[in-house]
């Protein structure tokens, strides 16, 4: 048996370990700035690029795609080379990959800032930036797939499997979300509009979390942390269900995000039920996680690497707990919108995604330079640092969530508000912020210590590469896959899903009850034929390990299937007006301006347009949100949290007047508001010469426009201006016309309201017959 | 107060919540049923090992060692 010496290209891994520190440091530090700001709003210092709708989304886009992208990227790379006894096939892809990626961040750092964005959360890139982020992960996917067809090894570990999930899922879910019109260099409108966005948005930003942030984790988790318990896993065979029932269930949970919206109630069912399933494979992967340990629990007291990984797994149980229950409409009733959501997702960035990072990053270094780790105790000094800011961070997060939801739907025996202002919800958790800053910073400072102590343990040592003997037989394409495509196991599912689809289309009711009960009936004839004692049905799962290209396309239609069934019907049937709702009208051109600056400004994270059919929402906002009044909305922004209040409603709420002195200063109208102000904004010009273009695209995506408005757009925006100004004007107020401050007053008096026809209402009126 | 108004307003919510007990049941049976199976895949265990064969001796333990 021949053997070859072959020399792992780890430098590429390297390079990923070093700007995974530094994006660290940088995410964690705009955390603490962001909460300090919501504690303290002085600390938005007035400018606009300082402010927090702008720094949250540079803080999110660093923790999810600078820092914990380049960790997985470092454990991809190491993981995969091993696993497949192969070098990276390029090292040139390597590279391209490496520098692409560094090059996306520093965009993001440049653009975000500066008010350029999609408003979508976590998607908030432009799309010249989308196109560099496509082309960067089709070059790692050529990198990873090219290794796959060049591998020493037959069968894929299951690490690998996660692997090409994560390429596949994300590449689709990025592509489907980032579909826009461009506008200006720097500027898109979204494809979709209204529920359509909504559901789209939803669709990527959940699976963001799962196929960004949880699956190619659980692949490093299922390579690092056999090699640090110096076991093996501890049950092969309850990975292949894991793996299975996760990637599968994931992708239907996104409407969990969009419970009591103006979202179809099918959707809303069918995104709770699936996220109440995913309790199951979750735990399953943490218990299999875990259970590698058998036998050396003794190295959670010494080993630091251990240490990490056993708290980001219960981290990832904790997350997996919640996240379900969340989903549970009754209790989304109360928690949405609040700080509930945010220790949430703390809890799995922090406690899972950051934990496991520093696991790897103290198994990694010391091998990659050679070298014992500078210092144990600065390990243990970080765990207990973390592990105590999560915990402070979290606690602080929980009760402010509840103690939010619980004000905002408090109502007297006489059926008045409790808490009829806003304000008088947000001051009583004002210590909590601060708690939560704390929290956050104590996170930060252990890891600090981490890269201090890694960065001493590089400089100690020197770039090793390493060199194995393997045995030099490559795999070549293997045969028989179309046979394993009709496998007992993929017919029973093919067959399931059929019938499933057909009752569908013949009872939409009865879709619902029928998709879980037969999926269960799937899921149970599907593992129970695949784990058989019989040897036939084994090795059908192992046959399917060694040929990559039918085990990809296996994955892709396992996600796709959710993808498909949500998304196509909300999209084929488009958006229609009901029988008896009231016309909308599109925004007349100031109003659109002043919502772009509304995006551009981020007010989406602080501030909802969406008001739910619960009491405590109808009693303090109005009547609950209609489809038809985002249909116009490219993109939506019914927003995902209300640190200020819900903006529905708010057009006629106030006078211009009010408006023009609440943004100049929040804290002067509203004592206790935590909001920036944007005194600026009363001196930045609109611009004007963009109006025909935004109009137009608008036009394009079917926003129905007449040519004639088209053309008079500019004379109606000043038309708009001056009215607004000249209002202002009896209160001794002096805005020029073409400020942006007018326009975003525009808009704020447009919310909720159907519109007033900018030239005709006749014109209008048959407008609306063509809404698509 | 919270949950009455939600299951008025829900006359079917039972079904769905006893189809996703059905499939919880069912799943955690295949787990139990998974991890009980007796019999060992030769091919499985040599899988489920394979990270721990690609370390060369010299790097193994490194971990270990420290400078306090």
């Amino acid at each position: 048996m021949n053997t070859v010496s072959i020399t792992y290209d780890d430098d590429v891994v390297r390079k990923f370990i070093k700007a995974t520190m530094l994006w660290g440091v940088v995410a964690l530090l705009l955390g603490v700035i962001v909460a300090s700001q919501l504690a303290f709003p002085e600390l938005n210092l007035g400018l606009p690029f300082t402010a927090y709708g702008r720094l949250r989304p540079l803080h999110t886009n660093a923790a999810i795609f600078a820092f914990v992208g380049n960790m997985m990227f470092a454990g991809v790379y190491y993981s995969t080379q091993r696993l497949l006894k192969t070098p990276m096939p390029s090292r040139g892809l390597s590279l391209a990959h490496f520098w692409g990626w560094q090059a996306i961040i520093v965009s993001a750092a440049l653009t975000l800032p500066f008010g350029f964005t999609q408003g979508k959360e976590y998607a908030e890139l432009e799309w010249p930036i989308d196109l560099a982020v496509t082309a960067v992960w089709v070059i790692f996917a050529i990198n990873f797939f090219w290794a796959l067809a060049v591998r020493r090894e037959k069968n894929l570990y299951v690490a690998l499997w996660f692997y090409i999930s994560t390429i596949i899922t994300v590449a689709v879910l990025y592509i489907v979300n980032n579909l826009a019109l461009p506008v200006l260099a720097l500027k898109s409108y979204s494809l979709f509009s209204g529920v359509q966005d909504a559901l789209v948005q939803w669709w990527y930003g959940h699976n963001a979390v799962a196929f960004f942030l949880t699956t190619p984790i659980l692949g490093i988790m299922y390579y690092f942390m056999p090699k640090a318990a110096e076991r093996p896993v501890y049950s092969y065979r309850l990975s292949i269900v894991h793996f299975w029932a996760l990637v599968f269930l994931y992708i239907w949970a996104g409407p969990h995000h969009l419970l009591y919206t103006a979202l179809p109630d099918w959707a809303q069912t069918l995104g709770m039920i699936f996220s109440l399933m995913l309790w199951a494979p979750s735990w399953g992967g943490m218990l299999n996680g875990l259970l590698t340990l058998r036998g050396a629990w003794g190295k959670l007291r010494t080993d630091p690497v251990i240490k990490f990984f056993v708290a980001g797994l219960t981290f990832y149980g904790m997350s997996t707990f919640e996240g379900p229950l969340l989903s549970i409409k009754s209790v989304s009733a109360l928690a949405h919108y609040t700080d509930w959501i945010v220790a949430h997702v703390h809890g799995g960035a922090l406690g899972w995604n950051g934990f496991m990072a520093a696991g790897m990053l103290y198994w990694l270094v010391p091998r990659l330079y050679g070298k014992p780790l500078h210092s144990q105790s600065m390990a243990n000094a970080h765990f207990w640092m973390g592990t105590l800011g999560i915990v402070i961070y979290m606690t602080s997060m929980w009760v402010s969530g509840i103690s939010q939801g619980l004000m905002w739907k408090a109502i007297n025996p006489d059926g008045a508000l409790s808490y009829p202002s806003f304000i008088e919800t947000l001051t009583p958790i004002r210590p909590l912020y601060i708690t939560r800053m704390l929290g956050g910073t104590l996170y930060l400072v252990g890891f600090i210590v981490m890269v201090v102590n890694l960065v001493k343990t590089m400089r100690a040592g020197a770039p090793v590469d390493v060199t194995v003997q393997v045995v030099e037989e490559r795999v070549g394409v293997q045969r028989g896959g179309a046979r394993l495509l009709v496998g007992k196991p993929v017919v029973l599912s093919v067959a399931g899903l059929v019938v499933l689809a057909l009752l569908g289309v013949t009872n939409v009711l009865n879709n619902v009850i029928a998709t879980v009960l037969g999926l269960a009936l799937v899921a149970y004839v599907y593992m129970t034929h695949s784990f058989d004692s019989d040897e036939k049905e084994q090795r059908w799962h192992q046959l399917m390990e060694g040929r990559p290209l039918v085990f990809t396309a296996l994955v892709l239609i396992a996600v796709l299937v959710g993808g498909v069934a949500e998304l196509v019907p909300t999209i084929v049937t488009g958006q229609k007006l009901a029988e008896g709702s009231k016309p909308v009208t599109p925004y007349r051109a100031l109003e659109l301006h002043g919502r772009d600056i509304y995006v551009r400004e981020g007010c989406y994270n602080c501030h909802s347009q969406m008001i739910r059919p619960l009491p405590g929402d109808a009693a303090r906002y109005g009547e609950p949100s209609a489809p038809e009044e985002s249909f116009y909305d490219h993109p939506f922004q019914w927003g995902s949290k209300r640190t200020g209040p819900d903006l529905a409603r708010v057009g006629g709420k106030y006078p211009n007047l009010w408006h023009y002195e609440h943004f100049k200063d929040p804290r002067a109208i509203s004592p206790g508001s935590n909001m920036p102000g944007y005194a600026w904004m009363a001196d930045a010009p609109l611009a004007v010469e963009d109006t025909v273009v935004k109009v137009r695209a608008m036009k394009t995506l079917g926003v129905p426009y007449t040519t004639a408005q088209v053309a008079e757009a500019n004379a109606d925006l000043e038309q708009q201006a001056r009215e607004i100004v000249a209002d202002l004007a009896k209160g001794n107020v002096n805005l020029r016309w073409d400020s942006e401050l007018t326009a975003l007053i525009a808009y704020m008096q447009r919310l909720g309201k159907p519109g007033v026809p900018a030239t005709d209402d006749k014109k209008n009126v048959v407008s609306m017959q063509g809404v698509p | 107060m919270m949950y009455a108004w939600f299951y008025q307003q829900s006359s079917v919510l039972h079904l769905p919540i006893a189809a996703l007990i059905i499939f919880m049941c069912v799943f955690l049976g295949v787990v139990v049923r998974v991890l009980r199976t007796p019999g060992k895949n030769e091919q499985q265990t040599r899988m489920a090992s394979l990270p721990l064969q690609d370390e060369p001796l010299a790097t193994r333990g490194i971990i270990g060692g420290s400078h306090d």
